[in-house]
């Protein structure tokens, strides 16, 4: 079955009871209906009044935005023959991690996704570095929204050094505010960064906001638009020292920020934590350390080239084809599982209900369901936790049994019209593991007492098999990058 | 295989795969922290984000904190002052349920704790506490703080619980451990027993892959669990509190009432940990305020009652990372500071008003000039909370 994803085709249940809206203005009615993906690509001034403003959207649909994203990363992973570019959107969205749960971050969540993640991820880290600082979804999470002369809100500034960019590895908190003292400082090249940094990157970033729709003071007010703004009369204008490289005062509007961004994205500190974190996330859990030396020389020395990130992803893809299949097991994420399973078994695939939307989620951690803006671990302890891996099994037999109608599927596809478990079972084998593994199936078989040379003709019965056969270990990991051929190839 | 890894596979393989290594080998830990045999189990409550000490319970009258943090951030106390010396300092309404356990010799507040070590940047600070050290300079061995404690533990064959998803960071080691958020229906296996039954076996037979000891774990864990709150009728029915107060159907809330169950099932539950995100305020500091605080405040309650109720015994440490910025922000919000607030709960508290030396609020007082100083490292406070949850 070939696969496809049409936002128009996709359909996903909202259903809430009428209501009045808070200012009195006006009601809401009763809506039940399963509505396709419309807000996908829509503009800030769209996805604005998600966040409550203005109360024009009825308070049980301000989700939307969040669920038709995650449903669309959903729908992604089950029709892309390409599965690591699908991933490595998945890694920015978690080294930039919002939360879109808070209404306030969910509601530009799709415009997040297009905009910042799909739009930059594979040109140049200094570019996607500052889309995704002067978007609203970060300017509302890591509240630089706010932030303004005289106390700015250090928030935002502290996360762009110790997550974005250098690592906490790089933080020299011990030396506080003696810039001097950090290595490299007397000749402009700061090993790392420290408390003082932080203070002073916080005032180069005021005046960075949203068009809220806030007051400015007498009788104007900000746009309600939800874009971003640069607002000249918050901005801390006097000079500054971060990073032991002096700043003007009145240096011109975005300017500050804009030399923070190049400071930090060019510093070999960034480099290096982001090429441990490539790795890890691409290869494995743990990051075999020439692997990590040789990307951070691609990441430094491709740092100006629009094409940055392409060609650290296709040097990922080239050291990772030197290494056996064992030593690159990564666990596979809810959705990610979820869509290996589908395309094997060649479900059919639509949402239901939608309650297997909800099932994901218990399985694991649901994309932008981070709260905090380290974003989501993903190594195989920390995803096969005793939390998850029971709805993990719950996920695949629900799959398999198909429990939220997701769709019914043929286990007999490819067999004999007269075929016993073994046949059964060996055909499914070689369908999820790539190979025999027979220890497997006589595994279940023999739990269910089952003789392996009797024939088998019910297909529930043959579907509750396959998907118990998929609940085995080695179905929970998977190989994230392709071999160099089969990427040439595509 | 880098050291963190090596924890949290040893974690999960350990008891398993390497028989000749004692859980208790590393009693002769560095840790400042001493075990000691308790009378219940020590539950600490981890504040994520840095919970701002001076807004939970405020100096008021000091004229320094009035000029720093705007009259939003300042409130009328509900609750009869916390009193000191020549000091007092004010419960902020939400805590009124803090004061009242105060009151009835259940809780003491201890001021300025923290780390000695001045990071003020949250992953940093969690790990440190969490592994229960000074800094990362010097990391003595692997463990969590929790494990740690448990290893060197007169309490023998206890196990690790924590009220979440994932294991924190301090209950990493070689004891047994395990994660699970809400145990208000039980852990229902999809499809019954038979099903958990056979997927052990297939796990079994899959036992070269490096995911086979994780899940392996996983379904012991979830077993042993399941077992203990079954009751005669084969169903596990949802907890209900033994005391007034009903647990918030929050953070921390539902953690503690999973803790609460598992002492009920007395199936040797030592060391649990449960923790509450939504501290760290840089804006729209009053309100997020009354609701977290309000939250925690509810969820001691509930679990003081409930353990009172029953008759059983506890002790439970408040911790965060760091305290606030003293001085707010422009955003109604406070940024990242130094010395904190502790708590300690429990049924052994002596008549104590306030722990802790009050390190001031002047200038010259301040932590770089710019933070509530800490004066007790807070290795000392879980120190004094053993010391009183011991049995005597």
């Amino acid at each position: 079955m070939a696969y496809s994803f049409d936002p128009r085709n996709t359909l996903l249940r909202l259903k809430y009871k009428g209501g009045k809206f808070r200012k009195g203005e006006g009601e809401y009615p009763d809506v039940d209906e399963k509505r396709p993906l419309t807000l996908l690509n829509a503009d800030l001034p769209t996805l604005f009044p998600y966040t409550g403003y203005g109360d024009t959207i009825p308070n049980p649909e301000r989700q939307r935005p969040r669920q038709e994203v995650q449903v669309a990363i959903l729908m992604r992973a089950i029709a892309s023959d390409k599965p690591w570019e699908e991933e490595w959107i998945s890694f920015w969205r978690e080294h930039f991690s919002i939360f879109a749960y808070d209404q306030n971050v969910g509601a530009f969540v799709p415009h997040w996704e297009e905009n910042v993640l799909r739009k930059f991820a594979w040109t140049n880290f200094r570019k996607i570095l500052e889309a995704q600082a002067s978007h609203p979804a970060m300017l509302y999470y890591l509240n630089n929204r706010t932030s303004r002369a005289g106390s700015a809100n250090e928030n935002f500034a502290r996360e762009l050094f110790e997550l974005h960019t250098f690592g906490k590895s790089a933080y020299l908190n011990a030396l506080y505010a003696d810039w001097k003292n950090v290595p490299g400082a007397s000749v402009g090249k700061p090993e790392g960064y420290i408390d003082q940094d932080v203070y002073e990157a916080a005032r180069a970033f005021t005046g960075w906001t949203v068009e809220d729709g806030s007051n400015l003071g007498g009788k104007s007010s900000l746009p309600a638009t939800g874009q971003f703004t640069y607002l000249e009369s918050r901005h801390d204008n006097y000079q500054k020292r971060i990073l032991a490289t002096e700043f003007s005062p009145y240096a011109g509007a975005m300017s500050d920020g804009r030399k923070v961004l190049d400071l930090c994205a060019n510093h070999p500190s960034t480099a290096k934590h982001l090429s441990e974190k490539l790795v890890r996330h691409f290869i494995s859990d743990n990051p075999p350390a020439e692997i990590v030396l040789s990307t951070t020389k691609v990441w430094m020395t491709q740092s100006s080239n629009p094409a940055q990130l392409q060609l650290v992803f296709e040097h990922l893809v080239n050291q990772a084809s030197r290494l056996s299949e064992e030593k690159k097991q990564k666990a596979l994420r809810a959705h990610r599982l979820a869509a290996k399973f589908v395309r094997i078994t060649q479900i059919p695939f639509s949402l239901g209900e939608g309650q297997v939307i909800g099932v994901i989620e218990g399985a694991g951690l649901a994309p932008y369901g981070w709260p905090s803006p380290d974003g989501p671990p993903n190594t195989v302890p920390w995803m096969l936790s005793s939390s998850y891996m029971r709805q993990r099994f719950t996920l695949i037999m629900g799959l398999a049994e198909n429990w939220w109608g997701t769709g019914e599927w043929d286990p007999f596809v490819n067999t004999q019209s007269r075929r016993t478990y073994f046949e059964l079972m060996s055909r499914w084998e070689i369908s999820l593991f790539g190979k025999n593994r027979p220890e497997l199936s006589k595994a279940i078989l023999a739990g269910f007492k089952i003789n392996p040379q009797d024939v088998i003709s019910d297909v529930k019965r043959a579907c509750k098999l396959v998907g118990m056969l998929a609940c085995a270990p080695s179905f929970q990991t998977e190989v994230i990058l392709p071999s160099e051929q089969k990427y040439k190839e595509s | 295989m880098d050291r963190r890894q090596f924890i949290k596979y040893s974690s999960i393989a350990s008891l398993s795969l390497m028989p000749g290594i004692s859980q208790f080998s590393l009693a002769q830990s560095p840790s400042k922290i001493k075990a000691v045999a308790q009378t219940g189990p020590l539950i600490i409550v981890f504040l994520r984000g840095g919970a701002d000490g001076l807004g939970i319970l405020s100096p008021l009258d000091d004229k320094n904190l009035r000029a720093a943090r705007p009259p939003q951030m300042l409130f009328e106390s509900t609750s009869p002052p916390v009193i000191k010396g020549s000091m007092k300092w004010y419960w902020h309404p939400a805590a009124s349920p803090l004061s009242q356990l105060m009151e009835s010799k259940r809780l003491v507040p201890w001021h300025a704790v923290g780390l000695t070590n001045e990071t003020r940047s949250h992953f940093e600070a969690q790990e440190i506490m969490e592994r229960g050290l000074d800094s990362l300079q010097m990391i003595p061995d692997a463990f969590g703080m929790i494990s740690r404690i448990a290893s060197q533990s007169p309490n023998r064959n206890s196990f690790l619980y924590a009220a979440s998803n994932n294991l924190p960071r301090a209950m990493q080691g070689n004891i047994p451990a395990m994660a699970i958020r809400d145990l208000q229906n039980g852990l229902p296996f999809p499809g019954g027993i038979d099903n958990l039954k056979m997927i052990e076996n297939l796990v079994l037979a899959d036992s070269k892959h490096p995911a086979t000891q994780n899940i392996q774990s996983t379904l012991e864990n979830l077993n042993k669990i399941q077992d203990s709150l079954i009751k005669g009728d084969k169903r596990v029915r949802p907890y209900e509190t033994a005391g007034q107060t009903s647990y918030p159907n929050s953070d921390p809330g539902v953690g503690l009432r999973s803790v609460a169950r598992l002492i009920q099932a007395n199936i040797g539950l030592q060391y649990a940990w449960v923790d509450q995100g939504g501290w760290d305020m840089h804006e729209g500091q009053p309100q997020r305020m009354n609701n977290t605080l309000g939250q925690l405040s509810q969820g001691l309650q509930a679990f003081d009652q409930d353990m009172q109720a029953q008759s059983k015994s506890y002790t439970l440490v408040v911790l965060t990372e760091f305290g606030r910025r003293f001085r707010s922000n422009n955003s109604n919000g406070t940024d990242h500071g130094h010395g904190g607030l502790a708590m300690i709960m429990g049924s052994q508290i002596p008549q104590v008003q306030m722990m802790g030396s009050w390190p001031g609020l002047n200038d010259a007082d301040l932590d770089r000039n710019v933070d509530l100083a800490v004066t007790t490292p807070y290795q000392e406070v879980i120190n004094q909370a053993l010391q009183w949850g011991r049995i005597i």
